[in-house]
């Protein structure tokens, strides 16, 4: 039901890396019918990316976790993962993709660049976690 | 000079292919001509108190309280709250004036005293210095009287100076008000005329200054000696020999200085004209009595001649021979002509011996008349000698006659005559040989003077040369020198930069000090998207901001300034929020060594720091009614991981498993963060390095080194850890440590352990602060 890799958890539709690959065209690929909606939607792709591989790691060292808040998922992983730079980017990365995702009224969304960068995280984020199970 | 910059130039001077005299040029101007060198003695200081009074949006006196130690306070209070009254009062109190009412309005400082405060203002800060002796700063206004008012300011002013602080304020001004951030660009030369003290750069200006100096010395010797070369050859007269031989000697380019000496040093008779002149002008000339008397002596002479020719000198001389020839022939009495006998007797012996000897004496008489006419004569011809006689024609060819002169002397008169004429003349010669020869002298005092020093130019045209190449030379080494100077704090610019600048397409490539005239300018290479092109001006506000912070910081963070806290003012204003998260960070790196205060009006900055889990004090300011300030702290990161810790061991909140990892994980943080804190206090207190410091939290891996820096100030030494804890706070303790440290590395706690742990933490802190100290 929750899959990394291609093959392992064959039953998800799309794994993370697809999404993230996903997220990737809609910043890349000029599409006239996306106009004005790629960057929310390129947004709500990587936040979801995030949110799967902590859940991933979670389900396989302490399935309790998933019943409790995405903040305290994100405020324990180092207990179990370690103090590791991707783990504190992602966690970064995450609550400002969050942020970006809900409506503000007054709020700029974020940046192509800045959307770039928390893709980048992700990707990290999900190697990082890969390995760690692995 | 300032030594190490002379060893960096000297040791480019020993590289460098300058010929060795514009290499002693520098070496002896870097020796001499450079100020004395300025000792940095001002003591490091930290900020601990700021209290203000009366001024602007406080009212009673109100009380800022600072850790005095690297690290990151953030004051937050809305618009209006005060929070910027510390950080100006602060600013007046250390400077004098404020940057930000400089050159607005008078209304903008008229309203400067609190209106709801009726005493006087009183603006107070403790210093701390090394050592923890505190110096305080206190200066008093009257209420009513202008900010500028300087009645309090000696008090102050003192204790600034007493410590040598006054001296690097200009330079290195801990100070960055929002107002400033935006005008940081506006001049670019304030920036260089800032930072070129600093980086002791002023030293190679003024060795460049001391050259020029010499320079135009120099130039100006040779200037004034060729002037003075053409004045010289001007008052040469053409018609003048010796004048023309100077000015082929000189006149041209490049005067023959050998030949002119020459010149000068031979006799002045060296031209006929001028010979001439002078035997003109020494004529020897008979006087009045000498004419008279060769005359009269001539008449005597020639009557003597008259009377004496009266006779046949020669028939009286062959008479008187024939008489004697006569009388020696005879033999007896008869005439051996005539044979007529007996006429030559004894009687006519007599008388022809008589006779003969008369003839003999008139023959006599008339060969003196002759030949004493013939003196005489003479004597009246040699009145006028041959230079007398040469005078006209020498006289024409002088140009003192312009017609022949005929030199009549046929009688005295005439003679006469003459002779008045040659001394006219004789005169005329010797007035024009004492105006030549007078100008010539002066000419030639002149030209010896002149000789000299052209001489002089000739000797020094070489170091002229030395100098101009020495100055070419150290014109560039100063712009290598200024560069490499400023490197680090350029490379940490742009460092900051690219932290902050996150979106934005304008990328810093470089910042370089120039010199330009007697002043200079900060040059800021940055580029819209990679086009070459300067693109200060396309920059937003937001991004101006992050570039003045970014700049701000590394100045502050240099080892030279003796202020070791920086107060910036609302730097967060205009800002992004991707901004305001590099911002965060610039800031905390900065705030590894220097003990950095921003002030802000939202929670922006503080929401940044805690989702990135930087470490910071959060102080909140409101004001209340009448003025009144308040300053809480919010919690402190080693509260917030208390807090955490408490929150997480609460039953039910995670899964069990979970909780005995997460639990000791926050407590573990949380002594972590207050050890931290302990050394970076302490480096700051006793003055050593804070980067060492920092790098040895940094390094430090476990709980027990991190610990063992606490105790030890040596994080090799974290197998002694627990004994020393237990020695010092208690066995509870150590066994805390070990706790802790199981917990962590995924050793469950039982239920009783983990639910007393955060408040045994709580408690393990608050020893470790009061005994560490």
């Amino acid at each position: 039901m929750l899959a990394l890799e291609e093959g392992r958890y064959v039953s998800e539709r799309l794994t993370v890396s697809k999404v993230l690959d996903e997220a990737q065209r809609q910043l890349d690929e000029f599409d006239p019918t996306t106009s004005g909606a790629w960057p929310h939607a390129a947004a709500a792709l990587i936040r979801q990316s995030l949110e799967r591989t902590l859940d991933v790691f979670w389900n396989d060292k302490a399935p309790g976790m998933l019943e409790t808040s995405a903040r305290d998922r994100w405020v324990c992983l180092p207990a179990y993962l370690g103090d590791k730079p991707e783990a504190r980017e992602a966690d970064f990365a995450w609550t400002a993709l969050s942020n970006a995702c809900h409506h503000r009224a007054y709020e700029v969304g974020l940046t192509q660049d800045e959307l770039r960068g928390h893709l980048a995280t992700a990707r990290d984020f999900l190697k990082t976690v890969a390995r760690a199970l692995a | 000079m300032d030594p190490v910059l002379r060893t960096l130039l000297l040791e480019r001077l020993s590289e460098s292919g300058l010929e060795p005299e514009a290499r002693n040029v520098i070496e002896v101007a870097a020796d001499a001509a450079a100020p004395p060198p300025t000792t940095n003695t001002s003591p490091p200081v930290w900020l601990k108190t700021v209290t203000v009074e009366g001024f602007r949006g406080i009212g009673k006196p109100a009380t800022l309280t600072l850790e005095p130690a690297p690290g990151l306070t953030v004051v937050v209070g809305r618009n209006g709250s005060g929070k910027s009254s510390f950080a100006e009062g602060l600013e007046l109190l250390m400077t004098g004036a404020l940057k930000r009412w400089e050159k607005r309005p008078k209304a903008w400082s008229e309203t400067w005293q609190c209106l709801h405060h009726l005493g006087p203002t009183r603006i107070t800060a403790e210093l701390e210095l090394e050592g923890g002796s505190t110096v305080p700063l206190t200066q008093e206004w009257p209420h009513g009287a202008p900010y500028g008012d300087a009645s309090g300011r000696a008090a102050p002013a003192a204790v600034l100076n007493e410590h040598g602080w006054d001296r690097d304020l200009p330079s290195f001004r801990p100070f960055l008000a929002y107002a400033e951030l935006a005008t940081m660009f506006d001049t670019l030369s304030s920036l260089y005329d800032a930072l070129t003290p600093v980086l002791g750069l002023g030293d190679l200006d003024a060795l460049a200054a001391s050259l020029a100096q010499t320079r135009l010395a120099y130039d100006a010797q040779r200037k004034q000696t060729a002037a003075e070369k053409d004045q010289l050859v001007a008052r040469l007269d053409p018609e003048d020999e010796r004048a023309a031989l100077v000015k082929a000697a000189i006149g041209g380019r490049k005067p023959d200085l050998e030949q002119l000496d020459q010149l000068l040093e031979e006799a002045p008779e060296y031209t006929e004209d001028l010979t001439l002149l002078r035997r003109l002008a020494g004529l020897a000339l008979p006087t009045e009595t000498e004419i008279r008397d060769a005359y009269q002596d001539l008449k005597g002479a020639e009557r003597e001649y008259t009377d004496a020719s009266a006779t046949d000198a020669s028939r009286a001389t062959s008479v008187a021979t024939l008489l004697r020839q006569a009388l020696a022939v005879r033999d007896g009495e008869d005439c051996p002509v005539c044979k007529t006998p007996g006429v030559l007797d004894d009687a006519w012996v007599k008388a022809a011996q008589e006779e003969a000897a008369e003839l003999e004496a008139q023959a006599a008489t008339l060969t003196q008349a002759n030949s004493k006419l013939l003196l005489a004569r003479r004597r009246v011809d040699a009145l006028l000698d041959g230079n007398a006689l040469a005078a006209p024609a020498a006289a024409k060819h002088l140009g003192l006659i312009d017609e022949d002169l005929t030199l009549e002397r046929g009688d005295e008169t005439e003679t006469k005559a003459t002779v008045h004429t040659l001394r006219e003349l004789t005169q005329k010669a010797a007035t024009e040989l004492e105006r030549k020869g007078a100008a010539w002298l002066q000419l030639v005092g002149d030209l010896r003077r002149w000789l000299e020093q052209a001489r002089d130019v000739e000797a020094k045209a070489s170091t002229l040369k030395a100098v101009k190449d020495a100055e070419k030379w150290l014109k560039g080494a100063s712009d290598e020198l200024r560069r490499e100077r400023f490197a680090p704090i350029s490379q940490s610019a742009i460092a900051n930069w690219r932290e902050l600048r996150q979106g934005s397409s304008v990328d810093l490539h470089e910042i370089t000090l120039k010199k330009v005239g007697k002043g200079g300018r900060a040059d800021f290479d940055v580029r819209a998207d990679d086009t070459e092109a300067n693109a200060l001006g396309v920059m937003s506000q937001g991004e101006l901001l992050a570039l003045s912070v970014s700049v701000f910081l590394p100045r502050a963070a240099l080892d030279e300034s003796p202020f070791r806290f920086a107060v910036i003012d609302d730097p967060v204003q205009a800002m992004d929020p991707a901004k305001v998260d590099g911002l965060a960070k610039v800031l905390h790196r900065a705030a590894r060594t220097r003990q950095i205060v921003v002030f802000t009006h939202d929670d922006r900055l503080p929401e940044a720091i805690r989702r990135l889990r930087l470490d910071a004090t959060m102080l909140h300011v409101d004001r209340r009614a009448q003025s009144t300030v308040d300053v809480q702290e919010s919690r402190s990161p080693v509260q917030r991981y208390i807090d955490g810790a408490r929150g997480y061991a609460k039953p039910d909140r995670l899964p069990p498993e979970v909780q005995a990892r997460v639990v000791p994980m926050f407590c573990r943080s949380a002594v972590e963060a207050a050890a931290a804190n302990i050394v970076r206090r302490r480096a700051a207190q006793h003055g050593t390095d804070l980067n060492e410091a920092d790098d040895q939290i940094a390094e430090a891996r476990s709980l027990r080194e991190t610990l063992a820096l606490v105790l030890f100030g040596d994080a090799g030494r974290h197998g002694e850890v627990g004994g020393e804890v237990k020695r010092r706070y208690g066995a509870p303790y150590a066994a805390l440590v070990t706790e802790l440290n199981r917990g962590a590395h995924g050793n469950p706690l039982d239920r009783e352990t983990l639910s007393r742990l955060p408040d045994n933490t709580r408690a393990f802190i608050r020893e470790l602060n009061t005994n560490a100290k």
